[in-house]
């Protein structure tokens, strides 16, 4: 009796994870189809190259064979970790990758754990106390987070903080100085170029989160066995951790699911604080006409997106009881 | 009427007034230079509460009437988004099976995919587009929410007792669905588009920051920030008048989706 629906399990995480490969392989497919249509070329912003030059460039390259068997080459080369040459770096796809997204993987998730904290605990406080003049001034004040674009709010930031109060640095990952500097300066380096675009990200995060939990704890504030708790004695804090906890479900799921649109943020926020990741890149190389690492950038959104929604699936599971199978 | 619906709805109309009215409340023309003096960026002033840009337009006119064309391309979008979300969404939910099956899939793909970088590739690639590319480009990859929502509630609603009822009068499918199924949705219709409309007007003022959505000199909220970006030192008033209009468009939006939310309920009707 045992065996059985834990097999059930497994197969279905199996038909989960075939079916996000599925999902990666349709958008990369997609991402391609929509690059060889795109008119132009890698040459096209290039008008120093002659063009019989640029003719073997592209034979070199390929691009002059039709495009079936581009993309077989291509999905060939894919399946072993070749994106190809990044016309606009002048090095391979995978390198530039290598390099850049460690960098907004460590702001999203720098990012994505302050706002989850600082959501669910703003989010939480409110929803106990809904209609209350601290509740009103907080879901204002989150409204408004929530609709300034980042971008903007980027200007707003560089302008206050680096060049009114010039506490903090406006643009970069590191000083230009930073090869001299001792270990203990270099991290303080790091850590004060990091504070604006992170302050940027979280703040669109958080108001994000406090919104969702906020209305999941009202909810939840509301159910019959609040009452009960209550009505055994519990404490007004114990009455609490047992609300917050059938609220926490569908923020939980919010985590994972909010990777695309803290993706879609790094874009904006990367490009106004030069931070040198994926979206930085992405928009570098669309306007170079770099069509692999477009590709890729696409690619990459897209298996961060199929990732989020899978760990949306297995914290739901562990957080809520009547899905865990 | 609440007043959480009406403070939103009160500032809607004033948005309205204005993209309407902006040649009439405009000082000068968007793309006016200057005929005499030295053309020159000039801060806030009497004659110029916007103070005025490197080209010496006036950046208040330029606002007003980006309103024009920041609103315009929000709500043309939004519209083509519904209505695409709603026929596929309702499509899906009410023929089931198989072909529903097909596309749910289609639709993983398209959402597993960031907006912004579908955005980014189609406008840097086929180059400044033009406005309608640039709506039809946002309408397009808007929809996919939409739809995923409206196949939920025609899913839901399809079996309920008054649906097989009017079937069994002999109602046609097309009738049923229109005069029994969608009014159930609108709700859902409502709300979805007011918070589409206020992320469509974020993410078009971000890509015509980026210079990859309304092209120069067509003033848009985003554009005229774009303008002013390289100089926001010495040139503030370039950068944050066009910024305070897009922040209160898009709360606007964003209080008058919650309001609407919590008035109409929507997913009430799957219950």
């Amino acid at each position: 009796m045992l065996s059985r629906p834990k097999r059930a399990h497994s197969s279905r995480v199996v038909a989960r994870l075939l079916q996000s490969l599925f999902v990666v392989w349709a958008a990369a497919t997609a991402a391609f189809v929509l690059m060889r249509l795109a008119p132009g070329d890698p040459y096209t912003t290039r008008i120093d190259v002659p063009a019989n030059e640029r003719a073997q460039w592209s034979a070199q390259r390929g691009f002059d064979q039709p495009i079936p068997v581009q993309y077989v080459k291509w999905l060939r080369n894919l399946a072993v970790g070749d994106f190809g040459q990044s016309s606009y770096f002048k090095r391979p796809v995978l390198d530039v990758l290598r390099d850049v997204l460690p960098r907004t993987l460590l702001l999203m998730s720098l990012a994505l754990t302050a706002s989850v904290l600082l959501g669910m605990a703003i989010g939480a406080w409110q929803g106990t106390r809904v209609g209350t003049t601290g509740d009103s001034l907080l879901s204002t004040g989150s409204l408004l987070a929530y609709s300034v674009p980042e971008f903007w709010l980027g200007i707003l930031l560089v302008q206050l903080f680096a060049q009114s109060l010039g506490w903090l640095p406006a643009s970069g990952m590191v000083s230009t100085e930073y090869e001299y500097l001792p270990l203990s300066a270099r991290i303080v380096d790091r850590l004060r170029h990091l504070v604006l675009p992170l302050t940027a990200l979280t703040l669109l995060g958080t108001s994000l989160f406090a919104r969702f939990q906020r209305s999941s704890m009202r909810d939840a504030w509301n159910e019959p066995f609040v009452q009960t708790a209550r009505a055994k004695g519990l404490t007004e804090r114990g009455v609490r951790w047992h609300a917050w906890r059938t609220a926490l479900v569908p923020v939980v799921t919010m985590f994972g699911l909010m990777f695309p649109s803290l993706l879609g943020g790094a874009v904006f926020v990367e490009s106004i604080f030069s931070w040198p990741g994926m979206g930085h890149t992405a928009v570098l190389a669309v306007n170079a006409r770099d069509y692999n690492l477009a590709v890729a950038a696409v690619i990459v959104g897209s298996v961060m997106t199929v990732s989020g929604s899978l760990l949306a699936d297995v914290l739901q599971r562990a957080v809520d009881p009547r899905t865990a199978a | 009427m609440s007043r959480r619906l009406l403070w939103p709805l009160a500032a809607l109309v004033v948005f309205l007034i204005i993209a309407a009215g902006a040649p009439w409340l405009s000082p000068a023309a968007p793309n006016a230079i200057p005929t005499e003096g030295i053309i020159a960026s000039s801060p806030p002033s009497a004659a110029h509460p916007f103070g005025t840009d490197p080209s010496g337009r006036d950046v208040l006119s330029r606002v007003l009437h980006g309103t024009r064309i920041s609103l315009g391309i929000a709500l043309l979008s939004v519209a083509i988004a519904t209505t695409v979300g709603t026929l596929f969404g309702a499509l899906s939910g009410w023929i089931g099976g198989r072909l529903d099956a097909i596309l749910m899939r289609l639709l993983d793909v398209a959402l597993s995919v960031p907006r912004v970088l579908v955005l980014l590739c189609v406008s840097a690639l086929w180059g400044a587009l033009p406005l309608p590319g640039l709506v039809l480009l946002l309408g397009l990859t808007g929809w996919y929410d939409v739809a995923r929502l409206v196949r939920g509630d025609v899913f839901a609603l399809k079996d309920r007792e008054f649906v097989v009822a009017a079937r069994a009068m002999g109602t046609g499918e097309t009738r049923v669905l229109w005069r029994h199924v969608l009014p159930h949705i609108w709700p859902t219709l409502v709300v979805t588009a007011t918070l589409g409309i206020a992320h469509t007007i974020a993410l078009e003022a971000g890509l015509s920051f980026l210079g990859l959505g309304v092209q120069p000199p067509q003033a848009s909220w985003g554009s005229i920030l774009s303008d002013g970006s390289a100089m926001v030192s010495s040139r503030w008033w370039i950068t944050l008048f066009p910024g305070i209009a897009i922040v209160s468009a898009v709360m606007t939006c964003n209080a008058l989706g919650d309001a609407l939310r919590e008035t109409l309920a929507p997913g009430q009707v799957a219950a």
